[in-house]
């Protein structure tokens, strides 16, 4: 086998023998805890879920709801140690292949793993293109319950140049330049389902992360999102470009489909909206750009 | 280049190696075992680096030798190579050697010490040079000699349930082997016998 860094397939994930990859179901709620029914995800991992897999909860292993009043956004990262004691109740070590998968779309909330795993400096982690609903449509097999694998001790950092908290550095010289993964009636300020406020952070682009994906749900070609990416960003190199969202989940979307497409070094700016609009005293901008 | 490391791996290798003061010499840790398989044949010096590039997961530099050349085609190798007579010590042979195969610039290296020699099936002495790799270093692989570059994490190395030990049979010699797989790179023979030294002198096999 070779290592899967960006997408893998339903079928290419099937063929994978069970002992040489770790496959986590993430699949998660836009509105999260504040949903009608918070632990319906995991209920519905229970019922369901690819053989062997074991569960993420968006809200409790992938964000730290803790810092949510220090203008960190609706999902603040995890830190470190306790990202390092998931991935260790998990049975992950280093060099096992991780596939992280969730309903379809792959925002949410996989490539937030994903990411995640990259912002730790880890490469061996990829997201099944098309997700649960692929790999039904493969006629695979599933199973159902919760799953215990044999834990680990496992000690990460995080590369923080990757992940964006000071609101302040979206202000440096050179600016970033950000790209907004939200519907555009949201990045417009025509509605806001979610946030205190409605409209954009002044000068960011948009880029809505269902674009990255074709009819069948599934990525777009390489080349076509080259493509499109570059219409959108002009001539601004990829480590310039800083991907936000409403709490820096879909935003992860954006961030795998332009390492897929090979443009390579974004980053995230985890806050995202909802950490901007936490200081009413930041700017807001509504229409197009 | 910044000398700290917030790694804490990294952070413990100097103390694990020999200084660069004090270059190891033959006779290789394995002499004997290649004695019984070569003689008392001559061994030619040669010098590798185990570079370690750094990053929140600091990764060694690995390369696949490409299929035609003489000795070790197609297998994974740190980069280096013989000593050429201009060279002044180890050290600089693997730094040339890597500027040749994989295009590393040796501003972009900061050698921190040798591991023990090793001798080769091939009648190589190699000194070790372990080194640390800038972390937005560019690599340039010579196609002539390098099929692929390609980086695993330190920590892959230092899981234990990662190294298999195995017995291979040789010219009716048992001999005890050790190798690692990641992804679909199969690390084995010199190069996992250099990587088990390091694991032992870091005190992790």
């Amino acid at each position: 086998m070779s290592l899967h860094t960006t997408l893998i397939d339903a079928t290419a994930l099937a063929a994978l023998p069970a002992e040489q990859v770790l496959i986590v179901d993430c699949r998660a709620d836009p509105a999260g805890a504040g949903a009608a029914e918070p632990d319906k995800p995991e209920r519905e991992y229970r019922q369901s879920h690819i053989p062997g897999a074991v569960h993420a909860s968006l809200e409790h292993d992938l964000s730290d709801l803790t810092r949510k009043d220090q203008g960190l956004g609706r999902h603040p990262l995890p830190l470190e140690q306790a990202f390092s004691a998931t991935l260790g109740r998990w049975g992950w070590r280093p060099g096992l292949q991780l596939v992280a998968y969730d309903a379809g779309s792959s925002a949410l909330a996989a490539a937030r793993l994903w990411w995640l795993l990259r912002l730790a400096g880890v490469r061996e982690v990829a997201v099944l293109d098309g997700g649960f609903a692929a790999w039904r449509a493969a006629g695979l097999p599933v199973e159902a319950g919760s799953v215990q694998r044999t834990q680990t001790e496992v000690d990460l950092r995080f590369d923080v140049r990757q992940a964006i908290t000071e609101h302040a550095t979206l202000h440096a010289e050179p600016a970033p330049v950000l790209v907004d993964a939200r519907a555009a009636a949201r990045y417009r300020g025509e509605s806001e389902p979610l946030d205190r406020a409605a409209g954009h952070v002044p000068g960011a682009l948009n880029r809505p992360y269902p674009d990255n994906l074709a009819a069948d749900g599934r990525f777009k070609p390489p080349s076509q999102l080259r493509q499109e990416f570059t219409a959108v960003l002009g001539d601004t190199a990829p480590e310039q470009v800083v991907h936000m969202c409403g709490s820096g989940v879909t935003a992860c979307h954006n961030l795998l489909a332009m390492e897929y497409a090979g443009l390579h070094g974004s980053r995230l700016y985890a806050p995202s909206w909802s950490g901007w609009v936490s200081d009413s005293s930041r700017p807001v901008a509504t229409g197009e750009v | 280049m910044d000398t700290r490391s917030a790694d804490p791996l990294l952070a413990a290798l100097p103390a694990a190696l020999r200084p660069l003061s004090d270059p190891p010499v033959a006779p290789g840790w394995n002499h004997h075992e290649m004695t019984d398989l070569l003689g008392d044949l001559p061994r030619r010096d040669a010098a590798v680096l185990i570079g370690l590039r750094d990053g929140v997961q600091p990764r060694l530099v690995l390369t696949v030798r490409t299929t035609h050349l003489q000795a070790h085609a197609g297998q994974v190798a740190f980069p280096g190579g013989r000593r050429d007579p201009q060279d002044t010590d180890a050290v600089d042979t693997a730094l040339r050697e890597s500027e040749e195969e994989i295009g590393l610039a040796r501003a972009n290296v900061q050698p921190l010490g040798f591991l023990d020699c090793f001798e080769t099936i091939s009648g190589f002495c190699v000194t070790p040079v372990v080194g640390r790799i800038a972390e937005g270093a560019v690599l340039y692989p010579t196609p002539a000699e390098v099929a692929e570059v390609f980086e695993v994490p330190l920590a892959f190395f230092l899981e234990p349930s990662n190294l298999k030990r195995y017995v291979m049979e040789y010219r009716g010699h048992q001999r005890p082997m050790v190798e690692f797989v990641h992804g679909g790179h199969r690390i084995w023979g010199a190069t996992a016998a250099m990587l088990l030294n390091l694991l032992q002198r870091m005190g992790h096999a």
